[in-house]
């Protein structure tokens, strides 16, 4: 008797770390791509536009030498997960949020400057669940995400991610990475630019 | 059988096209529950892995402790998430054969714990239920190998739920009905095997290697397989004409 109890109770922790990691553990993929990463010594390049975080304060440093504030009550943001990207013609902030929901928000930063809060310029949101790191150029979106031997690299399209409310739906191509951990990503016209520590890979996706 | 669609099914020749056709229909069925998932990110691989452990840490003991009812709710638990797993993969557009396979391995191994447990608690002979468990898996490896390369079985019965059925029949009822099935069934699969293996057989070259001399049939071999094909076309065709003058 003792022993079905005990393979139940195995039962119930597998079961449960299973819900818990499932994302890490069996992470989504579509059309995976075996690039060729190159080393190099270059700097990651930033982005166009630069967003700075204090606090729950956005600031926006736009092209023109102005800037746009917003406050972003109760997400956990960090730098490496905001970006400018563009869906529809129209360019928006991509707001990685790693608190408890883990969704990525499309945001029209001026329309929040004038509410005040990011929620005023919300445009739409994904569930991205693993995610940590995001990076964009024109229409061109890519989110990193944590998983368990080696990070997933995953080129969105950002309008088929927005409709379903889920990453899972705007994948168009996985990488894997060709580290366990990466700390930054960066992409310039079809180069993904990526960095674990001091090793920095390039690779292109054209 | 429809392009692009994949060969890792155990279905014969005659019942695929019927089975995509209820696939697709259980796709447009299970639709909310299975998008519940697809906006969650959940993987079919998850679902189809969450079934497989159910049977064993879950379905095995509770069988073992005597509770039958919560026992039978985790086999449909089983049935019911490797019935999701297709549709979510469908509607995410990740359907692979990568997925297929899981989804088999997952079928198996949920009939060999049932049938497993079945002869541990004393409800099915140890010897057929053996017989049973090695027959269906040489079967099953004959269907998806002759799938592969495309030379399919005509209709294949398979037995898994019917299984299960007379089981429950066995546990609730005390009807003894599973014991001539596993015998029954275990005979049909033996001679499904045996037919696959002669078709495998002829079908394969006799010697392995890519550079070995006479790695494919002798030209004679050739043609008495070509003449036995027009044969069997020609009986074929005058049992299609006798069919339909008898229908007329």
């Amino acid at each position: 008797m003792i022993v079905y109890w005990m393979i139940m109770i195995a039962g119930v922790v597998v079961l449960a770390l299973l819900v818990a990691s499932h994302h890490q553990l069996l992470p989504l993929e579509r059309n995976v791509t075996a690039v060729e990463w190159k080393q190099h010594r270059e700097e990651v390049p930033e982005g166009p536009d630069r967003v700075d975080v204090a606090g729950d304060q956005m600031i926006i440093h736009c092209r023109d030498g102005s800037q746009l504030n917003f406050r972003a009550p109760g997400m956990h943001l960090a730098l490496g997960a905001l970006t400018f990207v563009t869906v529809n013609g129209r360019r928006l902030l991509a707001v990685l949020d790693r608190a408890r929901y883990r969704r990525t928000y499309l945001i029209d930063v001026y329309r929040a400057a004038e509410g005040g809060t990011i929620w005023a310029g919300l445009i739409g949101w994904w569930r991205h669940e693993t995610g940590y790191l995001l990076a964009a150029d024109g229409d061109y979106l890519i989110e990193v995400h944590r998983c368990f031997g080696r990070d997933r690299v995953y080129l969105l399209d950002p309008s088929r991610a927005l409709q379903g409310h889920a990453f899972g739906l705007g994948i168009t191509r996985t990488l894997v990475a060709p580290t366990r951990r990466l700390g930054s990503v960066a992409l310039h016209g079809r180069e993904v630019f990526i960095a674990a520590g001091k090793d920095r890979w390039r690779a292109s996706i054209a | 059988m429809t392009p692009g669609r994949n060969k890792l099914h155990y279905f014969g020749a005659d019942e695929e096209e019927y089975f995509h056709r209820v696939a697709d229909r259980r796709t447009k069925l299970l639709r909310p529950l299975a998008m519940f998932f697809v906006r969650r990110n959940v993987r079919a691989d998850t679902l189809t892995l969450a079934s497989f452990l159910l049977l064993p840490l879950f379905f095995f003991p509770l069988f073992g402790l005597g509770y039958y009812l919560a026992a039978w709710a985790v086999l449909l638990l089983h049935i019911g998430l490797d019935g999701l797993d297709g549709p979510i993969a469908r509607l995410g557009r990740y359907a692979s054969d990568k997925g297929a396979l899981s989804d088999i391995l997952n079928d198996i191994s949920g009939m060999v714990v049932v049938a497993l447990t079945a002869i541990h608690f004393g409800f099915a002979s140890p010897l057929l239920g053996g017989l049973y468990i090695v027959t269906y898996i040489y079967m099953i490896t004959f269907i998806i190998a002759r799938n592969v390369l495309e030379m399919p079985y005509r209709v294949v019965f398979k037995s898994k739920y019917w299984l299960y059925i007379f089981l429950l029949v066995k546990v609730h009822f005390h009807w003894d009905i599973l014991n001539p099935f596993l015998l029954a069934l275990s005979v049909y699969q033996t001679v499904m095997t045996v037919l696959g293996f002669i078709r495998l057989r002829r079908h394969l070259p006799g010697v392995l290697g890519r550079g070995a001399r006479g790695a494919w049939p002798a030209a004679d071999k050739v043609a008495s397989r070509e003449r036995r094909r027009q044969r069997r076309a020609k009986w074929r065709e005058r049992r299609q004409r006798l069919w339909e003058s008898l229908k007329r």
